[in-house]
């Protein structure tokens, strides 16, 4: 083994050329094999997101038939036989045999106004109150404001 | 040992012909499958290699009016075993044990059924719920197979059951909403193309293409529960209190025409539905729409209304009724046989008068009077939108047989056939102010996407307000004063009008009883209902104002509370009990 890696090594230095060929070739093997691996990596890896893809469709579609399973159960609970039954039953009511209508005068259009609470307190006091720097750099920007206003 | 050559040429001759031979019949069968049966073998080898699976829409939801569920879809399993399908028999008992508690079911059931001689698979049961279905799929068992499936689940129980309907197998609408609204509620099955390998797995990195399903729509109809229950509670009460063989009730809102809820018997339970009995085939039909009857004394209110309308008559003209009338080659009474002397056009209506309405229909003329019945709608469907709807029948001075003696019976609800739903549009007519509503009972479909509103649609303007007003006001009178009494709720201002008809038959009528009918609508200050009641054939008493009257107070009179519509009167509503 020794002797031939010598025999080529010895042919290569005495041909010109062989020794980039020799070199070239590792190089593309193992881009080739690097750009098989990256390939199969990929593949793999698309192929695992396919079948993930899949796994959550159809979880998806088991919480969705789940969903409408609940609902069902949901408007068989509100159904107007079950409250019914409900209120005979278990709450011991029965249906209205007599109606009777009272009269009730509306009420004004004042009256039926709520009841307006005054603020709790006067701008004033809010002018009075100690301020920081960040008081006085507000009351820059009022003022601004006022100013802006009035132009 | 070649032997003579003139013997050798004819054994190379032979063996040439031979390979020859053989050469195009081998080349004739190539042709005969590569050309000639090509398009067979590629759709076997596509068949193989390819898979399209079907992916079930979800059926739409029908809503009442007021968003309760009326019919909605779950997807269950049936499930089915293959017999001789397990490879021992200690396989099979296991297999059955496993799925006797999921199929709530005894084993030996499973066992009985996984060990029957044959081929064909056996649906052990059907309906599985969704969560032990896909349980059952997931072991997969020798020999056992589960189908998704969908199934009609009724939350309110046969609630509306012959206008809703009901669906078969394939979930596919065959009756009421259920098939008229078919292609809104199915949604558009969605497709699954994949290539799979000999095991019928998908490829992976094949092929594979999924177009989604598009479930149905929504549909939430004009229909109010409580209404629903209501109606049909009553006229189950009524049909058992007067033994009648069926009826029909249908709540209208004037303004709109929006039925509000529509009952009729003999009819069949949508939750106890068995499509192999033939017998009940004559059930699945709504009678409300595909019955003809005759209505009796109800259509006097179409029959003065176009008196009132063309000015031949007003409320306070006045003729003779000497019990009986001979005109035209025959005679016209009166319903109890009795003379109500002179009496003004609304006494008419108050006494259900046979003999006024016949003058009131000889004084308005042929012409007039069937121009009016058909502006009214009858002679032809409503276009409720559902299908079997019958026109009615109405025989007109054009048609053959008709002779003058028909405007006069036709004038009080004799020899004309109407259905209920074209008896309750008219008098609707002449409660909203005089314009004739297409009735409908779909108010809106929503899908995911869009959402179609149904908005109330006007036929035409058939009598003028101000007739209405007066139909009104005389109509309140029948009720208050005249024969609708009994429909009187106290502390409400109710019209109305009874209608007892007798019931045709080949060459006259039938002896066997009366159709007792009533059709009214309140309050008449702001009408709000129009109700009709429709009994057949009652036992105990003929009479319209002693069967259908009171059903129509019971109904109105819980309407108004569910309405929270306030009395007339307060101190008079104090009294009602």
């Amino acid at each position: 083994m020794g002797l031939n890696r010598f025999a080529v090594g010895d042919r290569a230095r005495r041909l010109p050329g062989r020794s980039g060929l020799t070199a070239l070739l590792p190089t593309t093997v193992a881009l080739v094999s690097l750009a098989s691996l990256l390939l199969l990596v990929q593949t793999s890896r698309v192929t695992s997101a396919g079948y993930d893809i899949e796994r959550l469709q159809e979880i998806r579609e088991e919480w969705k038939q789940k969903n409408y399973q609940l609902e069902y159960e949901i408007d068989a609970l509100k159904a107007l036989p079950r409250i019914e039954q409900e209120a005979v039953t278990r709450l011991n009511m029965t249906s209205a045999t007599q109606y009777v209508y009272l009269k009730v005068d509306m009420p004004s259009q004042a009256k039926s106004m709520p009841e307006i609470h005054p603020p709790t307190y006067v701008e004033s006091e809010l002018e009075n109150k100690p301020a920081g720097w960040w008081g006085k750099l507000l009351r820059f920007f009022t003022l601004w404001k006022d100013i802006a206003k009035s132009t | 040992m070649l032997g003579p050559p003139e013997k050798r040429s004819w054994r190379l001759a032979a063996l040439a012909l031979v390979l020859c031979g053989s050469t195009i019949a081998l080349i004739l069968r190539l042709a005969q499958l590569q050309i000639a049966q090509y398009e067979e073998y590629r759709q076997q080898a596509q068949d193989e290699h390819w898979s399209r699976q079907s992916i079930l829409a979800h059926r739409g939801r029908i809503k009442d009016a007021t968003g309760y569920t009326l019919a909605s879809t779950i997807t269950v399993y049936d499930v089915f075993v293959h017999p001789n399908a397990s490879p021992s028999p200690k396989s099979a008992t296991n297999t059955a044990r496993t799925l006797a508690p999921l199929l709530d079911m005894p084993a030996e059931e499973i066992l009985g059924a996984l060990s029957k001689p044959g081929e064909e698979a056996i649906l052990v049961k059907a309906g599985v719920c969704y969560d032990s279905g896909k349980k059952i799929a997931e072991l997969r068992l020798p020999g056992v197979q589960c189908v998704e499936a969908s199934k009609r689940l009724y939350p309110e129980g046969n609630l509306g059951a012959p206008l809703l309907g009901f669906v078969g197998k394939d979930n596919w609408g065959l009756t009421g909403i259920e098939a008229d609204f078919n292609q809104e509620l199915a949604g558009v099955a969605g497709t699954l193309v994949f290539e799979q390998d000999s095991t019928g797995m998908p490829i992976p990195l094949g092929f594979r293409q999924m177009t989604p399903p598009k479930d149905g729509a929504d549909l939430v109809l004009t229909i109010q529960r409580y209404i629903q229950t209501l109606v049909e509670r009553e006229l189950d009460k009524a049909i058992k209190k007067h033994k009648a063989s069926g009826g029909t009730i249908i709540v209208m809102e004037p303004k709109t025409g929006a039925i509000l809820g529509m009952a009729s018997q003999p009819t069949f339970d949508l939750t106890k539905l068995d499509l192999r009995d033939s017998a009940d085939m004559e059930l699945y039909r709504n009678r409300a729409i595909t019955d003809m009857y005759e209505p009796g004394s109800i259509f006097k209110i179409v029959t003065i209304s176009a008196a009132l309308e063309e000015k031949k008559v007003n409320p306070k003209t006045t003729y003779q009724c000497g019990g009986r009338v001979y005109k035209y080659g025959a005679t016209i009474s009166t319903w109890n046989y009795a003379a109500h002397g002179q009496e003004t056009i609304t006494d008419l209506l108050k006494n259900s008068c046979n003999v006024g309405a016949a003058w009131v229909a000889d004084l308005l003329g042929k012409e007039k009077l069937y121009e009016y019945i058909k502006r009214f709608g009858f002679g032809q469907p409503t276009s409720i939108g559902l299908e079997g709807e019958s026109g009615g029948k109405v025989r007109t001075p054009t048609d053959e047989g008709w002779t003058p003696i028909d405007l006069l019976t036709n004038a009080f609800g004799q020899g004309i056939s109407v259905t209920p739903m074209q008896m309750i549009t008219a008098v609707s007519a002449v409660a909203n102010g005089g314009l004739l509503m297409r009735p409908y009972v779909v108010k809106e479909a929503i899908s995911p996407k869009e959402r179609h509103v149904f908005e109330p649609v006007v036929v035409r303007r058939v009598i003028s307000a101000e007739t209405s007003r007066t139909m009104t006001d005389m109509l309140r009178q029948v009720v208050e004063e005249g024969g609708g009494k009994p429909a009187e709720v106290p502390g409400y201002h109710l019209a109305g009008k009874t209608g007892t008809a007798d019931i045709p038959q080949a060459g006259g009528y039938t002896s066997k009883g009366t159709i007792a009918g009533f059709c009214g609508y309140g309050p008449v200050e702001d009408p709000r209902f129009a109700i009709l009641v429709k009994i057949d054939q009652p036992k105990d008493t003929p009479w319209a104002g002693e069967v259908a009257a009171p059903i129509f107070k019971s109904i109105a009179q819980q309407l108004l509370t569910y309405m929270k519509i306030p009395p007339a009167s307060a101190a008079v509503a104090q009294q009602r009990n």
